[in-house]
């Protein structure tokens, strides 16, 4: 790069010579060799500066060469065995493995930059529990069926959401005592405990099965006790476990009024630090490396 | 002499074999380094020292041309050596006490001795205008027009690219030839560089 600068840079005298200089010494390609006799030919100017280049060189090939005023021979009682120098041994995987370390980093701040937001490894700190409990919502969204028990129709709605309201509700109605009140529509709550969910869900399959004269659509949307016949049931009470396990560990990000002896501190903050993307890790990382790989190379190199 | 072997068996410690390689380039060093610096004295250190270290260095050597490597060991230690009088600048007792006697060897029995004289002159002319030059100029000019060695040689060896060794050459000859011109009765009549017998 500097040799095309450096070109820039030249007058046409210097370039003249530069040619004159190199057509001398067999420096030449045949195609340039064939371009500069062409203009040797025409210009006399030309074939003076290259004779006088050849006088010169032959002038300075007549140097005779002095001899040697002594022996440079070693001592060997005082040069034993040659230094062993392994950081210099290793310079030429230094060098390569600090230039795939680059590679890789660069390719991963790439991808990274290329991958839309939002998406779940490129989670922030104040994503991953938000996310995870939207998540955790929608998972269980399953399967909507009518199904009939002891001659009643019962209609089961596997809606997670109303779970967890419905849940909550009742979690509400066990510790104060009050009229049972599964109806009610579900506000914004809270996760609740396991047992507390089964306790709810027990509360409204009984009221379901008293008031079989009720037709489904008036009835509330309800949650109801997985039924060993229902397929997705199984799935549903598992997801619906991991939800208020998982919304039990995680505060909600809305506002509620959910009793604070229940689900705890609901202002604090994350129990633990949210983990930084996969991404950013690998970056750091390799950026680290990087660094480190280049400072050994560079020692070594020094030692070259 | 096999090159390769005695540099196997120096590499494993064998400073015996070593010095054969010493004895076979000593001269060449020699009188590089000589060129370079324009002292014997300041020669004759530095190329003691250029065999020290590439005995010490000889494990970084992973084959291909011995002597380029071992001249630049040399090359890369008169750099420091000029850059380090450039900061301490420091008159050369050599330089001032250098008589004939140092160019005793030019003495030759077929010529008389105003043959020598002329011959001694010479010498010192084109010594005198290649310490006149710059020092990466006069090191590519050594290499090239005095050693004989190539282009791709004396980049191997100075650790420049083959633009840097063409365009420091070129400047290094138009020098040495307006430098010489005033020593023009010096030089051989073929050698001359007046422009008017070379238009003829």
């Amino acid at each position: 790069m500097f040799d095309f600068l450096r070109n820039l840079t030249k007058s046409a005298e210097e370039k003249k010579q530069e040619a004159v200089s190199a057509y001398l010494d067999g420096a030449f390609t045949p195609a340039e060799r064939r371009r500069f006799e062409q203009q040797l030919a025409q210009d006399p100017g030309l074939q003076v500066e290259l004779e006088q280049q050849r006088r010169l060189q032959q002038t300075l090939r007549q140097l005779p060469r002095r001899p040697v005023p002594r022996s440079f021979t070693l001592d060997p009682a005082r040069y034993g065995r040659p230094q062993p120098q392994p950081l210099v041994q290793l310079y030429p995987a230094l060098r390569l493995a600090t230039a795939l370390t680059a590679v890789f980093l660069i390719a991963v701040v790439v991808l990274d930059l290329l991958t839309p937001a939002g998406a779940p490894s490129f989670s922030g700190l104040a994503e991953p529990a938000a996310n995870t409990v939207s998540m955790a919502v929608e998972v269980t969204r399953v399967v909507t069926e009518e199904i009939t028990l002891e001659g009643e129709s019962v209609e089961v709605t596997r809606v997670i959401e109303e779970v967890v309201t419905v849940e909550e509700e009742a979690m509400a109605e066990a510790e104060v005592a009050e009229e049972p009140a599964a109806e009610e529509s579900a506000a914004e709550g809270e996760p609740l405990t396991l047992e507390a969910a089964e306790d709810a869900t027990a509360i409204v399959l009984e009221r379901t099965l008293e008031a079989p004269a009720q037709s489904a659509t008036e009835m509330e949307p309800l949650a109801t006790v997985p039924l060993p016949t229902a397929t997705p049931v199984p799935d549903l009470a598992e997801a619906a476990n991991a939800t208020v396990e998982q919304a039990d560990e995680e505060p909600a990000s809305a506002a509620d009024e959910a009793p604070a002896e229940v689900f705890g501190d609901t202002d604090a903050g994350p129990t633990r630090p949210a983990p930084l993307g996969d991404f950013r890790q690998l970056q750091i990382g390799l950026g680290v490396a990087f660094v480190l790989l280049a400072l050994i190379t560079y020692l070594a190199r020094r030692q070259l | 002499m096999d090159e390769v072997a005695l540099i196997q068996q120096a590499k494993k410690g064998d400073v015996a074999a070593f010095n054969r390689l010493v004895l076979h380039y000593q001269r060449l060093v020699y009188n590089v380094t000589y060129r370079i610096m324009g002292e014997p004295q300041a020669a004759e250190d530095i190329t003691q020292e250029a065999f020290i270290s590439a005995y010490q260095a000889l494990n970084r050597f992973r084959g291909g041309n011995f002597k380029a490597w071992l001249l630049r060991i040399a090359t890369n230690s008169c750099y420091d050596e000029l850059r380090r009088r450039q900061r301490r600048p420091q008159s050369s007792l050599d330089k001032l006490t250098e008589d004939n006697e140092s160019f005793a060897f030019l003495r030759s029995p077929l010529e008389g001795p105003e043959g020598h004289q002329q011959r001694l002159e010479l010498v010192q002319a084109i010594e005198h205008c290649l310490n006149g030059l710059p020092d990466d100029q006069r090191i590519t000019a050594v290499l090239c027009d005095v050693e004989g060695y190539d282009y791709n040689e004396i980049a191997e060896i100075t650790s420049v690219s083959l633009g840097t060794v063409k365009s420091r050459l070129s400047r290094a000859r138009v020098k040495l030839r307006d430098c010489l011109q005033g020593f023009a009765e010096l030089l051989p009549a073929n050698y001359r560089f007046e422009s008017e017998e070379m238009s003829r």
